[in-house]
Order: structure tokens, then C-alpha cells, then sequence
């Protein structure tokens, strides 16, 4: 009989050993059997042997000796060679795969499967060789060791320790979709994870690996796919290329094996060395990475973790806005939630009736629940609404739905000078100074109407994408009774890197703590720098109160001295040494914008000259 | 009127939602029964605190099976000592962890806000979902001779899933998103022999899993084509298969997700998607 | 005669070799292009068709495609190209390398074997 028909299977589980064996001659196969290397080549020298599987441990050496022996072996290293192991102790498939196996199959898997297989092998093997005949194969799940006889598994463990890190990765195929994964162990050539993300042999997926130094995520092709019951997680084979990065990580490993193996409790090393996978850093692509905890693992999910930086009182916020994305505010759809403004939750919304687009502001629990506020709410919106200006966001409407309190206004699609400076490190040019001067130019009209803002800052001024600046956020705006003589501050109102001082200590305040914040804003745009900083917000506060900022120029030495100076007057702490309207603030703008406009004609003829 | 049913909840936690809502929803307080289907509530309540917590995730896992992929939020009302984390209900289908500690106007918030009815797709969305279901029915049709019938569609507030195995692939080009299928064992059980002409106890783990991303696979390919020249055309990425329940995918910032549910006979599948044009249509 | 299913996906190989043996061919599988070529290299001559998918890990089907246009051997074998792409311009690329026919999936197993008996004859 032809060789490509004669296999040799090895297990040194008699019972499994022989139910294989019957699968296999039943598949028209002709099978020979050996319990350890001995026989192995016994039946190797006297039998045409076209197949090798074996499993990892044999009785009397293990599975990769004998292929190490074989492969040296000029007579018999050219038979396939498949390493046929239990799930539940897999050793090392990237061992095999570089000693030259051919492939790594795991049971149990099915009986129809596991012939296909070898029939595959067979047919990559043997091309010219006709199909063998058509398996009668059996339909059961092919029975796991124990069926047959006790499981081996234990006598293994004593005679070999496989390294175990137990270390937490992050697996992605698309870097959209993140999941956990554990290893279990690893090789020079790749990883074994435990994972609920699959995929198939040869397809590449990104691993991320939390090491003492940092994230490091390398490209990995998965090897092998080792399936056990469907609806447990899989342990999936990935090799990496030889590169510096895997072999950082492959040292890694190596050392927290050897730590372990020289003393350190089991326990600590792995309190030590699993770092949990860290958080998205925030606002910088947050929405599109997000990690997962293992089902019952200790891991936090990130949308819900309670962390130290937000409060109670802020979760139960979100988690309000939260409950109405997807839902009818009478006349509005809540599309997607944008983010948190000062009084409330900013969502994208669509006014059915006039069908177009607006921003849904909805107010704050714990506002809305305040009679006095339901009250000084409409009050604001309506007046809000009277600031016709193209350069402030307008306001649509309000509403009531079931207690819910929101108003309807302009959507701004854009970047947010925040934006830009996150972008651009700062925006020290005539366009930062033409943002400038239009934002005076809008509160200079918001201010004859007795309004201020008193919550300027970098995220409330907006670049449309048509190029046009928007101020938004006027939710926390106030008019001013210009007959009280004593206006009662009602707690500290704005953004503390850019709130005036008066803001801070309680005083009354007027359209000069705006002119404050703008120049702290604009101290910003166009250092890259707030004015000041500090570990908390307390520490910023009293900046403001008692603290000299540090010169613009110290800061960024392109910017100009008479820019400086027309910040610096904004920003001074006694209101009456700022520039007491905006009207001279925009003169003072205009002149300098003059010279700069001067100096660049100048360089732009004097430039060509120069060359001649 | 919202109808809201409380599971072995207590005086305090029946009281409470008493007290919130009073005449306003019909509250209904009973005895745990996972068959009992949910399509008629509102919101379930349940509490901790009166078993296990292992019992009450087996419970909120049973209950987010009856719900059937529907858009029923599942509440969990803590207990004031009950330190246990919140983030295994959440893994097992609960939509919202409240603490009876919580002030209750935010509770009331809380819960009104998912109360208020579910919006309508718009017609810009319709225009790339409409593709989707149809595809999803064609695919099934000729791929596995299965006829599923569009049911409903309703835009969840996060990106979870809840099934048994989920395919999954990410779009990007012209237009960036996802698109994911969800199905418990059965159907895809069912609809995987059907494709191979196999019965269904020769279907093992591999075949479901590798069906079930060829499916997601055939189901965005098949889209696609009606995108041709229009801003939501994309490409495919290799589509990513995973199992189990609560995995929350990533998707892009401001774009509403949509959730499409498909009946076939008895049982539902859910495909989610959502696309976002890379160039607003104005430009 | 044999016919090569080359697709990386399991159950989309059965469902194509269904149709390839009910119409009386000798199936056979390949899971990538890769596979194909090993294939092809030793038995080129008893294939009398590849059904070929295009997007695979490692080797994807065009590549696959347009090394068998190369090879003076294999270049007569016909090529069916069974994929997901379905848009004209991938189908003419298709043709353009080489292929003899087109079947975008979903596809039901009447248009499967009729594309096979159009290129068989």
C-alpha cells in the first residue's frame, strides 16, 4: 500500500490511543499505534509511514524530542509530522512549529473535522494522491481523554511546568474592538491567549502588552485556533515577528519567569506584574478604544467605573444624559450625546418639524428639580434668544418633557479653539488675532444688552467649518440689574483656568471679568499655555487672586511685545487697571494688527529683491 | 401608560418607584419568571441584597434574553450595604445600577429618561440602514433559504451586546463604522446548517464561528454596492467574531447607532450599525 | 475531474463544494492563495476549475489570479472568482487578470452551479 495512506499515532493514553486509531482506519486510513518513541520508530522502519501525529508527552520522552530526533534524522525527516494534544494541555505549539511541525490539532474536536484534516494534510502532502474513501465518520464530538481513560493531565503537570504569566493583553483584529485576552504561555516565536475574540489561522490582529516601561502594541498573525466547548473562551496561538519590540517583550516574560523560579511568591509577582490594561487617555480618541473587563474579572469597566476624579453627584449626570440618547423630546430626537456643558448635558439633536439640525441642551438633574431655576431658566433662554448676532449661537426653543428640562439651539459643527491649540501648539497668528477681535466685537454688543458671559474659555469659542466663530454656552450668562447696587454672587461661576479674580473672591461682577477671561483665553491661544497651573483647582484659584503670570514672551518668544501688553491689561487682578470696555481693547487690536499687516508687505517686497 | 414591572423587589425599592412616578406608570410588582416575555414593560426593576448576587446576575442574563434584543431597560437597585461591583450586571444585560442611597431626584431623572419613547430613525439614517436590512434578509434567503422579517429598530444608548456569538466588521473609506450581527446558539445553530446543508448536530463551534463572520461579512459586501457614488460608501475590514454577552465595541464619535431586529419564526437576531460619511454632504 | 474551492472561510468551502460534487466534480480545498499555488504546483493537471474567493489572509485571491496568468501551465485552468466584492470595477479587474466568470455572494446554490456549467460547458 502507498505511504500516503499509512499513518502512525502516538499517545501514551492507550484507550484514546485506540478509539483514534478506529476513527481514523474507519476514514480508510491504514493506522499504526505506538505508545512512546520506541515503538514510534519501530513502526517507523518497518511501515511506509506517510504521517506523524503525536502528542506533546510521551511515556517515555515528550513529543518534541521525538520530532527534534526525526527531524535529524536525513531517512525520516520528510514525513509530516502533526501534533495531535489535548485542550487542557496544549504545551507549546510554537515550539513545535519551529522544531518543523506541520500543523498542531487539539482535542476534542469533531470526528468529521479531524479526518477533513488529515485529509487535507494528506492532499498538501501526497498532491497526486486519489481522495482516500469517503469517511464514515461518526457525528459524536470525538471523546475528550477522560472518556477513555483518566486524564493524563495531572501526571503531566507533575513531570513539566509550563510557564504560566497569567498576564492580561489587549487583542484587537481592527483596533476598533478591543478585547481581553490572558496568556498562558509563551515561546520565543509568539504568545498562547485565552480570548473571546476568534479568528482564523494567518489573519493578523494587534496585541497590546502592558509592560513595567509602558503599552506596547505589536502586529501578530494568529498560528492556530484551539476550539473546545463554543461557548467558552479559545485559546488562540499568535506568533510575532522577529523584531526588537517582541523581543523586549519575550525578555520580559523571561525575567518574570525566572523571578518567580528564584524565590518571589507566586502571589506578588503576579500583583506586581499585571498592571491593569490602562484607560484611553481622555478626549484623545476615547469613544473608539475601549477595553473589556473578562467576564467575573476584577477589571473595571471604564463607562462605569466610579473613579476617584469624577464625583457621585457628575456620574448620576452623565448617566441621565446617558438614559435619553435614542429618545423623543417632543419635538426633537435625541441623535448621539456630544458632551457636558456647564448647566447640562449637550446632545446632536433634530427638529422634526422643521427638519433640520440643532443642539439639544438638557438641564442638569439637579437644576431642573429646582423651582427657582425652572423659573430663571425661561427667563434666560428667552433672553438669550435676543442676542441676534452671527457670531453667538442662536436659541431655538425650550422644552418640558416629563420633567425634563432642555432648549434647542444652533448646531455648531467645528473646532473649538481648545481644539486648535491642542492642534497647533498655539495660534500666534493674524487669524488668532482676528479671533480676537471678533470675539470683542460680539461681547462688546452682548454687553449693551446687559449681559455677560462669565464663562469665556477656549471650549466655548468655536471655528465653524465655514470658518465662522461662534461663541456658544451662554447657559451660565446673567443679567445684570444695572439699578441694584449690590449684586449677591451666587457661587463661583466659570472655568478656573481662565476665571477673574472678583469671580474667585465673591465680588460683584460686571462685562470686566469677561474681558479677564478673555484675556486668560487668549493668554492661552496664543502661548499654547494657560496663564496659570497648578496640581488642583485651589492651587490655580489662588494664581489668579495673588500670582504675576508668567510674560507671554517668556512663555512663546514669538509673540509680540504690544500683543503682550494688551493681554497682560486684560488680565489685571484690580478690574479698574483692565481696559474698562472693549471698544479699546478692539482700537488697540486694529493698531497692532496694522503693523503686522505693514511688516508683512514690507518682507513680501523686500523679499524678491533680495535675491537679485 | 409605561408599564413597569418589579421583580422581587421590597417595600423600600417598591415604594420608592411609588413614590417617583405615582399615578404616572403602572407598576407591577411579581415573582421572578424568566419565561415570562417583556415586550408589554417598560423597564424591569430588580434589587439586590435578597439573594445572591450570582443568582441575580443568572437572573438579569435570563431577563435580557426575554427581552428578546428589544430596548427594555433592565434596572438594579442597590441596597445600602451592598458593596458588590456594578460592573457584572452591566457584563450580564442590566442597563442601570441605582443605589437606594442615591438622591432621588436623580433616580427620577434617571429613570424618566428611559422611560420617554424611543425616537424615530430619521431619513438620512434610513438611507444606509435600509440597505443593511435588506441585505441582512437577502443574505439569509438565498445563503441559508431563511426568511426574517424586519421587525423593529431603536437607537441604544451604548454599543453593547447581548447575545450568545456576534460578528463583527468595521467599515471605513468614504465612510467610517460598524456593522455587527447577534445571535443566541439557536438560530445560529439553525441558520449556520442551513447554509451548509448539514443538520444541525453536526454544527460545532468552529462552523458557527466562522459562519457567523462569513454572514457579516455578506451582509456589509451586499450593502456596500448601494453606496456606490454616495457619501456613506466603505470598505470592509476582515470581519472579527466574539461570544458571550456585555462586550461594548467601539465606534465613531457623534453618529447614532442603530439597532435592527429580525425575527425568524419564534427567534431574533440583532444587527447594529452605525456609518458616519467622513465629508459632511454640505462640502 | 477536481475542482479547487479556495476560501479561507470553513463553511463557505462546504457550502461550494455541495454544489461542485451534486454536479458530479471531485471538490477539493484550499484556504488560501497561497494553499492554491502549493496545490496547483503538484496536481495542476488534474484541475479542471478553481473557484477562487478574493479577500484571504496571506495570498488573496487576485494575487492568486494573476501568478496562474503567469505561469504557462496553470494559465489554462479557468478561474471563477466567488467573493463578496461585488462592485463593477473589481468584477472588471477580475476579469481583466484572468478570470473566466463572476459570482458575487451571496448566491444561491442554482447560481453557483450555473456559473460552474457555463465555464465547464
Amino acid at each position: 500500500m502507498s505511504e500516503k495512506n499509512e499513518i502512525l499515532l502516538i499517545n501514551r493514553d492507550k484507550g484514546f490511543l485506540e478509539a483514534m486509531a478506529e476513527f481514523l482506519r474507519r476514514a480508510g486510513f491504514k493506522v499504526h499505534t505506538a505508545l512512546e518513541m520506541h515503538e514510534a520508530l519501530l513502526a517507523l522502519t518497518f511501515h511506509p509511514v506517510g504521517l506523524i501525529l503525536c502528542d506533546n508527552v510521551l511515556e517515555d520522552v515528550t513529543g518534541y524530542d521525538f520530532l527534534r530526533f526525526l527531524k535529524n534524522d536525513p531517512l525520516r525527516d520528510s514525513v509530516p509530522f502533526v501534533f495531535f494534544v489535548p485542550i487542557n494541555d496544549q504545551g507549546r505549539a510554537f515550539k513545535a512549529f519551529e522544531l518543523g511541525a506541520d500543523d498542531f490539532l487539539v482535542y476534542p474536536m469533531e470526528v468529521e473535522d479531524f479526518v477533513s484534516r488529515i485529509k487535507e494534510i494528506m492532499a498538501l502532502h501526497y498532491p497526486a494522491a486519489k481522495e482516500t474513501p469517503a469517511a464514515e465518520s461518526g457525528k459524536a464530538f470525538l471523546p475528550p481523554p477522560s472518556d477513555t481513560t483518566p486524564p493524563p493531565h495531572e501526571r503531566r503537570q507533575a513531570k513539566r511546568k509550563q510557564p504560566l504569566p497569567n498576564l492580561k493583553v489587549s487583542l484587537s483584529r481592527d483596533e476598533i474592538l478591543w478585547m481581553p485576552g490572558k496568556i498562558k504561555n509563551f515561546s520565543r516565536d509568539g504568545i498562547l491567549v485565552i480570548t473571546s475574540l476568534l479568528g482564523k489561522p494567518g489573519v493578523s490582529l494587534m496585541v497590546k502588552f502592558s509592560l513595567p516601561q509602558g503599552v506596547v502594541t505589536i502586529k501578530g498573525h494568529i498560528k492556530h485556533v484551539a476550539f473546545d466547548d463554543f461557548r467558552q473562551p479559545v485559546g488562540i496561538g499568535i506568533t510575532f515577528a522577529e523584531d526588537s519590540a517582541w523581543h523586549e517583550i519575550n525578555d520580559y516574560f523571561a525575567s518574570l519567569i525566572n523571578s518567580a523560579a528564584s524565590g518571589a511568591s507566586k502571589k506578588e509577582f503576579r500583583e506586581q506584574q499585571t498592571p491593569p490594561p490602562s484607560p484611553p487617555p481622555p478626549g484623545t480618541g476615547a469613544g473608539k478604544t475601549v477595553f473589556l473587563p473578562y467576564e467575573g474579572s476584577e477589571g473595571e469597566d471604564l463607562l462605569l467605573s466610579d473613579s476617584a476624579q469624577r464625583t457621585e453627584e457628575e456620574t448620576y449626570e452623565s448617566r441621565f444624559y446617558h438614559s435619553l440618547v435614542g429618545k423623543q423630546l417632543g419635538g426633537y430626537k435625541a441623535v448621539c450625546f456630544i458632551g457636558s456643558g456647564s448647566m447640562g448635558g449637550v446632545f446632536k439633536g433634530w427638529d422634526s418639524a422643521l427638519e433640520r439640525e440643532v443642539a439639544l441642551k438638557v438641564i442638569s438633574y439637579e437644576l431642573s428639580s429646582q423651582e427657582t431655576f425652572r423659573e430663571m431658566f425661561i427667563k434666560e433662554a428667552r433672553l438669550i434668544s435676543k442676542l441676534d448676532h452671527s457670531n453667538i449661537a442662536h436659541i431655538y426653543s425650550i422644552g418640558d418633557t416629563d420633567g425634563i428640562l432642555f432648549f434647542a439651539m444652533e448646531l455648531i459643527a467645528g473646532e473649538t479653539l481648545a481644539d486648535l491649540i491642542i492642534k497647533h501648539g498655539n495660534l500666534n497668528t493674524l487669524k488668532g488675532l482676528d479671533y480676537l477681535l471678533t470675539v470683542c466685537q460680539t461681547l462688546d454688543f452682548v454687553r449693551q444688552k446687559n449681559i455677560i458671559h462669565r464663562d469665556i474659555k477656549p471650549e466655548n469659542i468655536v471655528i465653524n467649518d465655514k470658518g465662522v466663530l461662534k461663541i456658544v454656552d451662554f447657559g451660565v450668562a446673567k443679567k445684570i440689574d444695572v439699578n441694584a447696587s449690590g449684586d449677591v454672587p451666587e457661587g463661583i461661576v466659570g472655568s478656573p483656568l481662565y476665571i477673574s479674580p472678583e469671580s474667585i473672591s465673591g465680588h460683584v461682577i460686571d462685562h470686566r471679568s469677561d474681558i479677564y477671561s478673555l484675556g486668560a483665553t487668549f493668554y492661552h491661544v496664543f502661548t499654547g499655555y494657560p496663564p496659570f497651573e497648578g496640581n488642583d483647582t485651589k492651587a490655580i484659584l489662588l494664581h489668579h487672586l495673588n500670582s504675576k503670570s508668567i510674560p507671554l514672551k517668556e512663555r512663546n518668544p514669538k509673540v509680540s511685545v504690544f500683543l503682550s501688553r494688551i493681554i497682560e491689561k486684560m488680565m489685571a487682578k484690580d478690574p479698574q487697571e483692565r481696559y474698562q470696555n472693549y471698544k479699546t481693547i478692539v482700537q488697540d487690536l486694529q493698531s497692532f494688527r496694522s503693523m503686522v499687516i505693514q511688516a508683512k508687505n514690507k518682507k513680501n517686497t523686500l523679499l524678491p529683491g533680495r535675491g537679485k | 401608560m409605561s408599564k413597569i414591572i418589579l421583580y422581587d423587589c421590597g417595600a423600600e425599592v417598591a415604594h420608592m418607584v411609588n413614590n417617583l412616578f405615582g399615578e404616572k406608570v403602572a407598576i407591577q410588582n411579581s415573582s421572578f419568571d424568566a419565561q415570562r416575555p417583556l415586550q408589554e414593560f417598560s423597564m424591569v426593576i430588580v434589587e439586590t441584597g435578597s439573594k445572591k448576587p450570582e443568582q441575580l446576575l443568572q437572573q438579569i442574563k435570563a431577563l435580557r434574553y426575554a427581552c428578546n434584543f428589544r430596548n427594555i431597560p433592565i434596572i438594579v437597585m442597590k441596597k445600602k450595604s451592598d458593596t458588590y461591583p456594578k460592573h457584572p450586571y452591566i457584563m450580564a444585560g442590566a442597563t442601570e445600577i441605582l443605589s437606594l442611597q442615591a438622591p432621588p431626584l436623580a433616580c427620577r431623572q434617571i429613570l424618566q429618561g428611559y422611560l420617554i419613547p424611543n425616537r424615530q430613525p430619521l431619513d438620512q439614517e434610513m438611507e444606509y440602514l435600509t440597505p443593511f436590512i435588506n441585505s441582512a434578509k437577502h443574505v439569509l434567503k438565498t445563503m441559508a433559504s431563511i426568511d426574517a422579517e424586519y421587525k423593529e429598530l431603536y437607537f441604544p444608548n451604548d454599543f453593547r451586546i447581548f447575545g450568545d456569538v456576534s460578528g463583527i466588521i468595521g467599515l471605513s473609506g468614504k465612510a467610517e463604522g460598524t456593522a455587527v450581527i447577534t445571535f443566541y446558539w439557536d438560530l445560529a445553530r439553525k441558520v449556520i446548517s442551513q447554509m451548509m446543508r448539514v443538520t444541525e448536530d453536526q454544527i460545532n463551534a468552529e462552523f458557527i464561528h466562522d459562519g457567523v463572520g462569513e454572514l457579516i461579512n455578506m451582509i456589509s459586501g451586499f450593502s456596500k454596492k448601494y453606496f456606490i457614488g454616495k457619501p456613506y460608501h466603505f470598505e470592509l475590514s476582515i470581519p472579527t467574531v466574539v461570544m458571550g454577552s456585555g462586550h461594548q465595541i467601539g465606534h465613531p464619535e457623534d453618529v447614532s447607532i442603530a439597532l435592527v431586529i429580525f425575527d425568524v419564526g419564534k427567534s431574533s437576531f440583532a444587527l447594529q450599525v452605525c456609518l458616519k460619511p467622513k465629508i459632511k454632504k454640505g462640502n | 475531474m477536481k475542482v479547487i474551492v479556495v476560501d479561507d472561510s470553513l463553511v463557505m468551502r462546504k457550502i461550494i463544494v455541495n454544489v461542485v460534487e451534486s454536479l458530479g466534480y471531485e471538490g477539493a480545498h484550499a484556504t488560501n492563495g497561497q494553499n492554491l499555488l502549493e496545490i496547483l504546483e503538484h496536481c495542476g493537471d488534474e484541475v479542471g476549475l478553481v473557484l477562487l474567493d478574493w479577500n484571504m489572509p496571506g495570498i488573496n485571491g487576485i494575487e492568486a489570479l494573476k501568478t496562474m496568468q503567469k505561469n504557462s501551465r496553470l494559465r489554462a485552468i479557468p478561474v471563477l472568482m466567488v467573493s463578496t466584492e461585488s462592485e463593477d470595477v473589481k468584477v472588471e479587474e477580475a476579469l481583466a487578470s484572468g478570470a473566466k466568470g463572476y459570482l458575487s455572494k451571496p448566491f444561491t446554490p442554482e447560481e453557483l452551479a450555473t456559473k460552474i456549467k457555463d465555464i465547464l460547458g
